[in-house]
């Protein structure tokens, strides 16, 4: 059985960097928790509830307290030895499911700071990775590995920029043959079919006649040719850095999140390339409801496509919206001039030509030089005029 | 709910050599090793590295049911192999019906807390000598006898202190042969001696002192 015990202010329960077994609830009185932040700049101070649980990671993990628990007033304490703690939790399986809910949330950001500070890649590497991870097996002759690599890929990424790879590598593996010398650099690759998985089939195809909608009134006029679309476009000094957005906390309680943003967007790439819409909106708004803030180039590119696929089907409103939110985010991002021009054509089409030049200025203005920047400033040019 | 029951329910078998789960591929599923032994690995440049050999009662994949992150490893079985394996659709009800299994989770992720703060210690130090020399000490702080070491043979190569550090294989090979030279410490294909400790806890202690003002 825990016993109850009393600590006079002003004392100390343990010290950071002791090794102790007992956990600790508090009951009453007010106890602070002090710890060095992980770069040692700075000291933390954070108080115990009343009724919370602490000491409790060093003594289940076994190791040094990292914190130093400091009684600010007369406190009852709660003192579980390790055993007693375990035969408590194992009759209290909601307590227990709570603390791996804290545990499990301080070990993602600890993760997500790790990540960063290594620049790691983000989701969007790590389907090429497994590819990678294929072709070493393949080569090494763990033929089952490579195998199971590939389709592993050809699962999870059906419409992914390196499906045909992994199908014809798949198939000399079945086969038994060796492992070709022919193949291009798969990061090239890779960036390859990604850029015509966008542009090619895609991009061009700039709705032409949208139905009438209340907001944007008569948009069948003005029926301009597509806009011809460059893919490098690098950062804008002056706008606004992407946000940070933070992950969810995961919630075990919910229904399983069986694919991952990037699954769901490759799926949602695949369906507009199939001129599915529905299915598009689908998966892409599944996939920013999974991408969380660690991948900004995902979700910057995600609710690109989702504002082009609202388009597509014709709500105006909802794609104006994606692409402003889009520019919120991530004003520097990659796509950030493809969102201005989708904008720009839409309220030129919507004969809103003050917006409409301003966005296409703005668009010229973002470096490089390029054709697209050109057709932009001439198009600025030519609605000046208009106004 | 008996073990039976569970493994009706949740039970996979694998065959020896046969692969659980691949490197970066998408997963969210964790299992709990029944019966047999697996192998997680791996491939570091071009070189496959096992990092674990995991028993009955072990747990693995956890992270599934915390981040859509891919897999980290490779999980293969070395010889038959019986699992339970659950997602974030079955997770609570498993962890109501098996509390053991709940509480051998929170352990495992007190431990990896623990693990991943402690290597992000490491990258936060912002130069190399204190970076390897924390590498060094990391891995000696898991030795019972620690606090009284002098020497330590860590079985580790010069990669495995660049992926530690978060640094180039360059630069970790320059800070460590500059060491060699001056008979800090020798450096062997399969692991680096450490001639005394407290040299690296000094540099590491000096370094963190001068930060904290």
């Amino acid at each position: 059985m825990p016993i109850t015990r009393q600590y006079a202010a002003g004392s100390i329960i343990y010290f950071a960097g002791d090794i102790g077994e007992d956990i600790y609830v508090l009951q009453q009185g007010r106890i602070s928790l002090i710890s060095t932040s992980l770069d040692q700049k700075e000291d933390i101070k954070e108080d115990v509830r009343r009724g919370e649980f602490f000491g409790v990671k060093s003594a289940l993990g076994r190791y040094p307290r990292e914190e130093t628990a400091q009684v600010l007033a007369d406190s009852r304490v709660l003192v579980f030895k390790l055993a007693e703690f375990e035969q408590f939790a194992l009759k209290n399986t909601r307590i227990i499911l709570q603390m791996l809910k804290v545990f499990s949330s301080q070990l993602r950001r600890v993760h997500k700071a790790v990540r960063e500070l290594l620049g790691e890649h983000g989701v969007n590497d790590s389907s090429l990775e497994l590819v990678r991870v294929g072709e070493y097996y393949f080569k090494a002759g763990k033929t089952d590995y490579a195998l199971y690599a590939f389709n592993a890929y050809l699962k999870n990424y059906p419409g992914g920029p390196l499906a045909e790879r992994a199908r014809r590598l798949a198939q000399l593996v079945k086969e038994g043959a060796e492992y070709p010398l022919d193949l291009p650099d798969i990061v090239e690759e890779m960036q390859q079919k990604e850029l015509a998985l966008r542009t090619g089939k895609i991009a061009q195809q700039i709705p032409q006649d949208y139905e009438t909608d209340q907001a944007m009134p008569d948009f069948s006029t003005a029926g301009m040719a597509p806009t011809a679309m460059v893919q490098e476009v690098p950062d804008l000094p002056d706008l606004p850095p992407p946000a940070d957005l933070d992950l969810p906390l995961p919630d075990f309680g919910s229904a399983p999140a069986a694919r991952t943003a990037e699954q769901e967007y490759n799926r949602g790439l695949s369906a507009l390339a199939t001129q599915n819409f529905q299915e598009a909106q689908h998966c892409f708004e599944q996939a920013l409801s999974l991408a969380g803030g660690s991948d900004a180039a995902l979700h910057e590119k995600i609710l690109f496509e989702l504002g082009r696929t609202y388009l597509k089907l014709n709500n105006v409103r909802a794609a104006v919206e994606k692409f402003s939110e889009q520019l919120r985010s991530h004003g520097r991002g990659t796509l950030a001039r493809k969102a201005m021009l989708q904008l720009a054509e839409i309220y030129e089409r919507a004969r809103d030509f003050n917006r409409a030049v301003t966005l296409y200025e703005k668009a010229a203005q973002i470096p490089p030089n390029d054709r697209e920047a050109q057709l932009a400033q001439k198009k600025a040019v030519q609605l000046r005029g208009m106004k | 709910m008996t073990t039976n029951m569970l493994f009706n329910k949740y039970g996979k078998q694998f065959n020896a050599g046969e692969i659980i789960f691949c490197e970066f591929e998408p997963g969210n599923s964790f299992y709990l090793i029944q019966t047999g032994r697996v192998k997680i690995s791996k491939v570091v440049k071009d070189k496959e590295k096992t990092m674990d050999i995991l028993g009955a009662g072990d747990i693995f994949g956890e992270m599934a049911i915390l981040e859509e992150q891919p897999r980290s490893a490779t999980a293969t079985a070395i010889e038959p192999v019986t699992v339970l394996h659950f997602d974030r659709e079955n997770f609570v009800t498993m962890m109501m019906s098996q509390p053991q299994l709940a509480l051998k989770l929170l352990v495992v992720f007190s431990k990896r807390i623990y693990d991943a703060k402690r290597r992000l210690m490491i990258l936060l130090l912002d130069d190399i000598p204190s970076k390897v020399a924390d590498v060094f000490l990391m891995l000696a702080e898991k030795e019972p006898t620690y606090a009284h070491m002098r020497e330590i043979s860590l079985p580790i190569t010069v990669d495995d202190v660049a992926n530690w550090a978060g640094i180039t294989h360059e630069q970790a090979a320059e800070q460590l042969n500059h060491w060699v030279k001056v008979g800090k410490i020798e450096i062997y294909s399969d692991r680096i001696f450490i001639r005394n400790l407290t040299e690296f806890k000094r540099i590491v202690a000096q370094k963190r002192k001068t930060e904290k003002r």
